[in-house]
């Protein structure tokens, strides 16, 4: 039986990593600022999986975000999801050579699904995540949102899921964005909006402390939940909060705490 | 020592050579049949379609530079998930295609038999029981290892199974044979500090 996952997403844009309050982008450093005030692949050891994402408006960022992935994920021994601003099979193909292991689709999930088929039959369904940003800023129903959560969509969250689902991706991972970097706790009641689902889904937005994680964990069957605030849970509150997670019960992966053996002391730093 | 990280267009290439850099070793990414020649170890890592794969090895000559390289001239290999189910005789995905037969099994679509509910594809991380053998010293018999697939083999012959999983129904999780040909359905470089020593273990043996 698999076992569910403690994921964080870093939110990259034109060389700086940000945080993000309902979609508002405030910067907080470059890949140098984060090898110097986090440990990195330390941090991520804590970690189930690690999602990357190019928030950047504009066209050309995909080789700068590639050389930026592969430096940040030296050193890192988990999954890694990266995406934002894959337009073509060859964006694809170099995430996958810089450090990806799986593919993050948003955009493309509604502007061109060929292209989703497309890297489904190359990739497989496993290697792709579909990122669906929802919003109940209409009223109660939550409907997804595009273009950086500015669009919403003209169907119920639930026609967009069962779609993209159709598509052939192997994960969603579906953020709220009325949530997002407020830390006032997951919206669990989305539940009802992906019960059909087939594939797994991670539920994101709203974290604030560990006590989030336990209580959408149970109060929901999402197979992960994912965090993007890089105050709240840096340093020791990562390990902290898995620790926490496992003695009260819920089951995810136990990792060693050996160091990574031979190799501890040659992890090349970013710099 | 350089470990040779087979290249076909469809795997995370570079998550697997940063493992082995890593671990203090010389790492090359190649889809050149030639230098496969030799006896140094071979990594066939994957993610994807098995039938694609296999069109893909064959027209870029690697086929047969692989059987030569393991029956010939005993280089050990390594097939990581897709490169693990590569390694068996044949896959019914798309239609059903011939593998590199280097041991004797079917890779099927995984069924969810005595996990209904189960998600398919298999993603994340689940626990390996009674793992034994030579990828596995020093390890514990059962630890969590990072899982992401749709296919699996249910059995396998002319290899001795070094660990079993489950998830929907129970699988082969990791082989190894006589020749040095060892596979591992999970991804070694995807499992944290347990993950690079069973790769350090391969390095030990190749």
């Amino acid at each position: 039986m698999v076992k569910r996952r403690v994921v964080f997403t870093l939110l990259w844009d034109r060389g700086h990593f940000m945080l993000s309050r309902n979609f508002r982008l405030q910067k907080v450093g470059d890949l140098k600022w984060l090898s110097q005030n986090y440990n990195f692949p330390r941090i991520s050891t804590a970690l189930d999986e690690l999602v990357v994402l190019n928030v950047s408006r504009g066209e050309g960022s995909v080789e700068a975000f590639a050389a930026d992935l592969t430096d940040l994920t030296r050193g890192v021994f988990l999954p890694v999801a990266a995406g934002g601003g894959i337009r073509t099979e060859t964006d694809a193909a170099l995430l996958l050579r810089s450090g990806a292991d799986k593919l993050t689709l948003n955009a493309p999930l509604h502007s061109d699904p060929d292209l989703v088929g497309e890297l489904a039959a190359r990739y497989g369904s496993q290697c792709l995540v579909a990122s669906v940003d929802f919003t109940r800023a209409a009223g109660d129903s939550p409907v997804a949102a595009v273009d950086g959560g500015r669009v919403p969509l003209d169907e119920p969250l639930r026609d967009t899921l069962t779609r993209v689902e159709a598509l052939g991706v192997g994960d969603v991972l579906l953020h709220s964005i009325d949530r997002d970097g407020t830390g006032q706790g997951f919206d669990c009641d989305v539940q009802s909006h992906f019960e059909e689902l087939a594939i797994p889904v991670i539920l994101s937005g709203g974290a604030g402390h560990s006590g989030h994680f336990l209580d959408a964990f149970r109060k929901t069957r999402v197979q992960g939940l994912a965090t993007a605030h890089l105050f709240n849970f840096i340093g020791d509150a990562l390990p902290n909060s898995r620790r926490e997670l496992l003695e009260d019960g819920v089951r995810i992966a136990v990792f060693s705490d050996v160091p990574a053996l031979a190799g501890e002391g040659a992890a090349p730093t970013s710099t | 020592m350089v470990v040779r990280i087979v290249d076909y267009g469809m795997g995370n290439l570079h998550s697997v050579a940063s493992a082995f850099r890593h671990l203090g070793c010389e790492a090359s990414v190649t889809s050149s049949p030639d230098d496969l020649k030799g006896a140094e170890p071979i990594v066939l890592p994957g993610v994807g379609s098995f039938r694609r794969a296999m069109t893909q090895l064959n027209r870029d000559g690697l086929t047969s530079a692989l059987r030569a390289a393991v029956l010939d001239d005993g280089a050990s290999i390594l097939g990581i998930c897709l490169g693990m189910q590569l390694l068996g005789e044949h896959g019914v995905e798309d239609g059903g295609s011939a593998g590199l037969g280097f041991v004797r099994g079917t890779v099927t679509r995984m069924r969810t038999n005595l996990e209904p509910d189960a998600k398919i594809p298999h993603i994340g991380f689940t626990t390996l029981e009674g793992c034994s053998g030579s990828l596995f010293e020093g390890l514990p018999s059962e630890f969590d290892a990072y899982f992401n697939h749709g296919f699996c083999f249910e059995q396998i012959g002319d290899a001795r199974v070094t660990s079993r999983s489950r998830h929907g129904q129970d699988f082969v999780a990791s082989f190894e044979t006589d020749m040095r040909v060892f596979g591992t359905q999970f991804h070694p470089e995807n499992s944290q500090a347990f993950g690079l020593r069973i790769l350090e273990n391969f390095l030990k043996v190749a």
